[in-house]
């Protein structure tokens, strides 16, 4: 039940700092965001380390610099969908990926959930998808369904912030948040050169970039937060219902912003809570 | 046992899983992270 917690927290963490990077990336530069966002997690992770210790071996560190590289690849190639317009496409693919490459993993690793979490597992899925799917992006799914266009970035974004949840669930509770700096570190690097090649500005030159502290205290604190989950309870259950994270930031944007919850949506809602009670009772 | 003395045991005790077989999850995964870095060179260098 405490990882069942601890996940279900660093969703609301990750919805909440999705939500509040949303509103800041509409004034200026989603990437000088990005880096501020990150150079901010690495800050407040490593004094976080340095204070609670830990002995992390060898292959702990590398196991945060190859979450680095997710957290850097699925950032770039989610910008990227977003860029080109494909967010219908994009956002849905990347939030479900995230959730499913863990389970594999989890199961490769010898994790057997009960049949209760597998169902919760059942309905979490398509609750990620119903929910990350902007209203018109599905309507247009559901009218011409061309899953092709937007689809190599969404899968790789998803397989990115995959890769994340995957790789520090390999970390051991010994090793304290050492290899979480080392993952935002990396990720700093990894943005920084995508954001390059893209041609777009990562430096943080005005003053409303820098509101990206906000959104990266909350960003540290839900992925400190799954890493606890992912070390108190099975990495499947954890990853998926971190995974949950839209179903926040929609209702955060419902309830601050008045922004309407439109008919899959609202299923896909209503699915994540099932998902969540299935979970937390199996 | 009496139905009360069941209910009073509840669920019994399910330690975490062994890690039994971490090679092939952590072969995926470091697999991921290389596709991840060529595609990254391979689509976002088609961009410059």
């Amino acid at each position: 039940m405490l990882a069942v917690l601890l996940a279900l927290a660093s969703a609301a963490m990750y919805g909440l700092s999705d939500f509040a990077g949303g509103i800041v990336s509409r004034r200026t530069s989603v990437w000088a965001v990005a880096i501020v966002t990150q150079l901010t997690a690495l800050v407040l992770i490593s004094v976080t380390a340095g204070i609670l210790g830990g002995r992390p071996e060898p292959a702990d560190w590398l196991w945060g610099a190859v979450a680095g590289v997710g957290i850097g690849a699925g950032t770039g190639f989610l910008y990227r969908g977003l860029a080109a317009g494909r967010m219908g496409v994009v956002a849905p693919l990347s939030a479900v990926g995230a959730a499913l490459v863990p389970v594999i993993v989890g199961l490769l690793t010898g994790e057997r959930p009960p049949l209760l979490t597998w169902l919760g597992i059942g309905c979490a899925i398509p609750a990620i998808w119903l929910v990350s799917a902007p209203a018109e992006g599905f309507g247009s799914l559901v009218r011409r369904p061309r899953l092709d266009e937007g689809a190599t970035d969404g899968i790789l974004a998803g397989l990115g912030f995959g890769l994340m949840f995957a790789a520090l669930g390999q970390v051991p509770d010994s090793a304290g948040l050492g290899p979480l700096a080392a993952a935002e570190l990396t990720s700093i690097l990894a943005v920084a050169v995508l954001a390059t090649a893209l041609h777009g500005s990562w430096v943080p030159r005005d003053r409303v970039a820098w509101w990206g502290t906000a959104v990266g205290a909350l960003a540290s604190g839900a992925t400190v937060l799954f890493l606890f989950a992912s070390q108190a309870g099975m990495l499947t259950v954890a990853a998926v219902l971190a995974s949950l994270y839209p179903a926040f930031t929609v209702l955060l944007a419902a309830t601050l912003l008045r922004e309407p919850i439109h008919r899959p949506q609202a299923v896909g809602l209503v699915l994540a809570a099932v998902a969540v009670a299935l979970v937390a009772i199996g | 046992m009496s139905r009360s003395a069941r209910r009073k045991k509840g669920r019994p005790y399910q330690p975490l899983p062994q890690r039994s077989n971490p090679w092939l999850a952590r072969v995926i995964i470091l697999a991921i992270a290389v596709l991840l870095v060529f595609g990254s060179f391979a689509l976002f260098g088609g961009t410059q």
